[in-house]
């Protein structure tokens, strides 16, 4: 790591070579190529990170007052005055647009600036003619006509925040009214759609992730798309499937850890590995739920009905697939985590209300529980550790409170994961500490 | 390539500007071509953050009676029909048919309604129509709306809708109490404030 003085003779280094190229001391190609060899100045990526930033606020606050003063109307213009203003946004954003294409196409702040700020004055356009003439239209319409009109921004450039308006636009045209209040009678094409526009960004986000896995643009869209789609589900499950709803949602997490495991950096904070995170919580969550649901409706009834039955059953797959790859390139992986997907279709074909499915799952989550445990002090990770160790408390105690047992009793099994919990995290500190001798 | 990536660009700048721009072509059509219809009108006044200020309308239409002008009407079906309109004898609109399928005549537009709506006794239906907001500057609109209840005192209830019809697309022309725009109203109200 660089310290201050380091740094000090850097900056005087790159304020050099400007002059040493001048004087012909050295050539603009040995100019880069010190600089290259150095790498950036930590100030110099700061100054760019804030660019980035405020870039995007100033545009998101200026579009944001466009449309609020949009919303105060003008009913003392003439119509044909209204209508021309109407257009004033999206040429204006366009212009500006055109301008970073032009001039600017490298630089991060002006494209995602003037990305973002066309983006939202697609919406206030359709808008202001919407409010000059009255036209209420349907709510999901306009979602759905603004996000088409976005999409090409995501792909033309890249724009991370082209791809985040983008997927809340999806996600927002995905929280059908209609569908939420007539469970009964959910239109069956919606979730078809749903997966069009859920496809249609996939290839951006492949790419993204091949230029930089680690950079912002990809951790954002990983939490967005993955946050996103569990939000979604609740109301694009086509009613024929709607009983398969635990399915679909287990099949969702198994995939987004799977991809992790196979593609990820298992070295990254947790945090910017989204997939991980949301997929390996909602494997536990999943399993702690599953263990003592009986009920008949948990579980998937459906097989064979619908064609949208193929989903969860394909993801459930995919990720197996992705996990014996992981396992054959000998990347890390939880061995007893990568038996989700099979656990999981295993308990949604035998689910008939009766105790097989529950204990089957039960089993299965001590099991994942120890083996997050030991995976965690193998590999020093404190969050997977207590991980394990919270599955285990978390079955033991749901467990132990369905029966009548004594105050005492149950207060004798709380000290004892007590106890476990500390002596856990002992080791790991141990462990830890033994590490960075 | 470049060249390609160019015209791509040209066509999604021509994409972003064609819908506001058909969206005001098919409503200027309309407002001009389209049948008129009369509806009798009832303001209330919620608040919409992002389109503006509006004066939510209701209208005496929207009451459909089940038994003499539904068909097909499915128990638990909530979502979109088509209402074809006919005109009372006080020259007012109402709903002659409702149905799933969409008609390609004048008179038939797009509603909206939900199966809780059915009223207790079954035997009418409240359907909402696509125009039945009237937006307004912001601080205006709550003064329309009391405008609306100090007229309507007495049992006199003069607020009108008026419509425009064709090809199944309605579109809304003005608000009207007692003959004159309601903007109208509204702007000398205020002034003499």
């Amino acid at each position: 790591m660089q310290d201050k003085a380091d740094l000090r003779s850097l900056d005087w280094l790159y304020s050099q070579l400007p002059i040493l190229e001048k004087a012909q001391v050295i050539t603009p190609e040995t100019s880069e190529k010190i600089r290259a060899h150095y790498g950036e100045l930590p100030q110099s990526k700061i100054i760019s990170i804030l660019q980035i930033i405020f870039g995007i606020l100033g545009a998101a606050l200026v579009a944001g007052g466009i449309i609020l003063i949009i919303a105060h109307n003008w009913d003392d213009l003439p119509r044909v005055v209204r209508v021309i203003l109407s257009f004033a946004p999206v040429i204006l954003a366009q212009l500006i647009y055109f301008f970073t294409l032009w001039k600017k196409p490298d630089s991060i702040a002006w494209v995602e600036s003037t990305s973002l700020f066309l983006a939202l004055m697609i919406g206030a356009s359709i808008s202001l003619v919407s409010q000059t003439y009255h036209i209420e239209g349907n709510f999901q319409s306009f979602v759905f006509t603004w996000l088409l009109l976005v999409l090409p921004l995501i792909y033309i450039r890249r724009s991370g925040s082209a791809v985040a308006c983008y997927i809340f636009l999806v996600i927002l045209w995905s929280m059908n009214f209609d569908n939420i209040m007539s469970e009964y009678k959910r239109d069956s094409w919606v979730w078809v759609k749903f997966v069009a526009l859920y496809a249609v960004f996939i290839p951006r986000w492949v790419l993204e992730w091949k230029e930089e896995a680690m950079g912002w643009r990809n951790i954002l869209t990983g939490w967005l798309a993955s946050v996103g789609l569990l939000i979604a589900c609740i109301t694009v499950i086509p009613h024929p499937v709607v009983s398969c709803t635990s399915f679909i949602y287990g099949s969702l997490f198994a995939v987004f850890y799977a991809l992790d495991k196979y593609f990820g950096r298992e070295d990254a904070n947790p945090f910017k590995r989204p997939l991980y995170l949301v997929g390996g919580l909602g494997i536990l969550i999943y399993v702690f739920i599953a263990g003592y649901r009986q009920d008949y409706d948990f579980y998937c009834h459906e097989f064979g009905k619908t064609p949208a039955i193929l989903v969860p059953i394909l993801l459930s797959f995919a990720s197996l697939y992705l996990f014996v790859r992981t396992w054959r390139r000998k990347l890390p992986l939880n061995f007893i985590a990568s038996l989700f997907p099979l656990i999981l279709i295993l308990s949604q074909l035998v689910g008939d209300g009766k105790n097989t499915a529950s204990i089957v799952m039960n089993v299965y989550g001590l099991l994942l529980g120890i083996g997050c445990v030991m995976n965690g002090l193998e590999t020093r990770r404190w969050i997977v550790t207590n991980a394990g160790i919270m599955l285990i408390s978390a079955l033991v105690l749901a467990r132990f409170f369905s029966d009548q047992f004594g105050f005492i009793v149950r207060g004798v099994v709380f000290i004892l994961l007590g106890i476990g919990f500390l002596f856990v995290n002992y080791l790991l500190w141990r462990r830890t500490q033994e590490a960075t001798k | 390539m470049k060249r390609l990536w160019w015209w791509i660009v040209g066509l999604m700048v021509i994409a972003q500007l064609s819908i506001p721009a058909y969206l005001i072509i098919r409503q200027e059509d309309t407002l001009k071509h389209g049948r008129l219809y009369k509806f009798k009108t009832a303001p209330v006044d919620p608040y919409d953050a992002f389109r503006g200020k509006y004066v939510q309308l209701s209208f005496d239409a929207g009451r459909v009676p089940l038994g003499s002008v539904v068909r097909d009407y499915e128990a638990g079906y909530s979502g979109r029909a088509y209402a074809t309109l006919g005109e009372d004898a006080e020259g007012y609109a109402f709903v002659k048919k409702l149905s799933y399928e969409p008609a390609k005549l004048d008179q038939a537009i797009p509603v909206h309604f939900y199966e809780s709506w059915v009223s207790k006794d079954k035997t009418n239906i409240v359907i909402t129509f696509p125009f039945e907001r009237y937006y307004m500057e912001e601080g205006k609109a709550p003064e329309a709306e009391k405008v609306y209840r100090e007229h309507s005192r007495g049992g006199k209830r003069d607020a009108v809708a008026l419509v425009r019809v064709k090809n199944s697309y309605a579109a809304l022309e003005d608000v009207l109490i007692d003959g004159e725009p309601i903007r109208k109203i509204v702007k000398r109200k205020l002034q003499a404030k």
